[in-house]
């Protein structure tokens, strides 16, 4: 019964979503974006490839970032606010149950978004390798497709960053709030933390401002995927152990997020 | 829940260690740390947008509406952005020997661009390149030798970029040897950076010592 209740709830989710004209819209973009983006491409000299998957994993990394932002967060911020969450409690259906099937169905419905943009982005790379040849390497559709596969890890981890946000919400304005700074933090300190392990930053710069960006970004997790999508902009091979660990920290911090999440939302006064 | 926070510790101590790129001048730590922080997860399109700028510079020097020191500041300011985000970015390189060396004058900052990518790409080509501009334009043999060994310890040299670096370590190398540099150069430049070299060869033929040099080979 439990199960059976968690598959619809999941499966109306998706529809639910399938019906948004903002999704809908969302499928003929991601179709079209890998094409508009070989014009910026085009105007470099050498590393055409490189450029090129550039700008296919910066698409990428901006309908991911519009669909939680935009589909995701409102769709939750709804159940909160009409107390669509309460309809769906008062019939023989546990929170957590709610609140699993609402996750599975909004990671599921950027299955479609994102086959729809590799495919794209494939036959774009295809292309390319035509119209310019000897600028694209005959290997870059598979460092596309790995990086694609990996920069989608971090936005998993967002969503159960969103479902941890959203347990002890009261509304979009409040989800929308925490998540944009959660992701500005995360998107923002992997990164200076790298510049400041330079012995020459890192003597001209603030001890105090050194000890606090560490501390936050221990808090924090550490959702870049920045220096893998440089090494396969660039064909560059990937240590197997990063990978996996990249993986694992995603995928962990996804079920952390998730888990404590429900623990609150089991605990929240929903009345 | 600890299995969990474990696997973190894990996964983010396997993520690899960052080599870094720093200059003076115009080139501020904090500036460092602010194109970093914008970047973000997308250092490769921070990189091309700055060669994209480059770009733009060079069109409005072509163009005239720009001249004097600025756009040269302007120019060395972009690479280095584009160098500090993507340092195995290959247009930065051939820009840099085309635009800051050859239009700009920008001589020993453009050596220093080209010679800190050697822990990145391991090509032989900038290497050779900062060695070239230290011999002809800087006239700084000991450094030209010791980059020219460097190029040639790489391991994509070819036996051409032997032959240049023993003629820069022995000294021998004279205005023909220049050339010569310069036309193979022109062959893996894009036409529409060609000019640079073209002008640059021919101020080089013009130069007495050349013609001089020139005519006693005959």
């Amino acid at each position: 019964m439990i199960e059976r209740s968690f598959s619809s709830l999941a499966w109306l989710t998706f529809k639910d979503l399938s019906g948004h004209r903002t999704y809908r819209l969302s499928l003929l973009a991601v179709l079209l974006i890998p094409w508009f983006l070989m014009v910026p491409a085009s105007l470099f000299l050498i590393d055409m490839g490189k450029v090129l998957l550039d700008m296919l994993f910066t698409g990428l990394h901006g309908w991911l970032f519009a669909y939680i932002f935009f589909i995701a967060t409102p769709m939750i911020a709804r159940d909160i606010e009409l107390g669509i969450a309460n309809i769906f409690l008062t019939l023989p259906m546990r929170r957590t149950t709610y609140y699993g099937a609402r996750f599975i169905g909004l990671l599921g419905g950027m299955i479609p978004l994102f086959t729809l943009y590799l495919l794209s982005s494939l036959l774009t790379i295809f292309w390319a390798s035509h119209a310019w040849q000897g600028y694209i390497p005959n290997t870059l559709w598979l460092s596309g497709m790995e990086g694609m596969l990996l920069i989608c890890l971090p936005y998993i981890s967002l969503m159960g960053i969103l479902f941890l946000i959203a347990s002890r919400a009261t509304g979009a304005a409040e989800i929308s709030v925490f998540l944009v700074a959660v992701w500005i933090l995360c998107w923002s300190i992997p990164p200076v933390l790298e510049a400041l392990q330079h012995p020459d930053v890192l003597s001209k710069t603030s001890p105090w401002l050194v000890a606090l960006l560490e501390t936050v970004h221990q808090f924090l997790p550490d959702l870049t995927s920045s220096q893998i999508s440089l090494r396969l902009a660039h064909e560059l091979p990937l240590d197997i152990g990063q990978v996996l660990g990249y993986c694992a920290q995603h995928l962990s911090y996804t079920t952390l997020a998730w888990l404590t999440g429900a623990v609150l939302f089991i605990k929240r006064d929903l009345s | 829940m600890l299995v969990l926070a474990l696997i973190i510790a894990w996964g983010r101590s396997t993520q690899s260690e960052v080599t870094h790129i720093m200059e003076s001048g115009t080139w501020s730590e904090s500036s460092v740390l602010w194109h970093k922080a914008s970047a973000g997860s997308l250092p490769g399109l921070g990189a091309d947008l700055a060669i994209l700028n480059v770009f733009n510079i060079y069109a409005q020097v072509t163009s005239g509406k720009q001249s004097g020191e600025t756009w040269k500041m302007a120019l060395l300011d972009k690479l280095h952005i584009a160098q500090s985000l993507d340092p195995y970015f290959n247009d930065t390189y051939r820009l840099t020997e085309g635009l800051l060396a050859y239009e700009a004058g920008k001589f020993d900052k453009a050596i220093d661009i080209l010679a800190a990518s050697v822990p990145f790409l391991h090509q032989y080509e900038p290497l050779m390149v900062a060695a070239f501009i230290a011999h002809q334009d800087i006239h700084d043999q000991q450094l030209a030798a010791s980059l020219a060994r460097q190029a040639a310890m790489q391991p994509d040299a070819p036996p051409l970029a032997l032959s240049y670096a023993a003629k820069l370590t022995s000294k021998a190398a004279g205005c023909r040897f220049a050339i010569a540099f310069l036309q193979a150069r022109i062959n893996v430049t894009p036409i529409t950076y060609r000019q640079h070299i073209l002008n640059k060869i021919k101020k080089i033929r013009e130069g007495e010592a050349c013609q001089q040099e020139i005519a006693d080979s005959l």
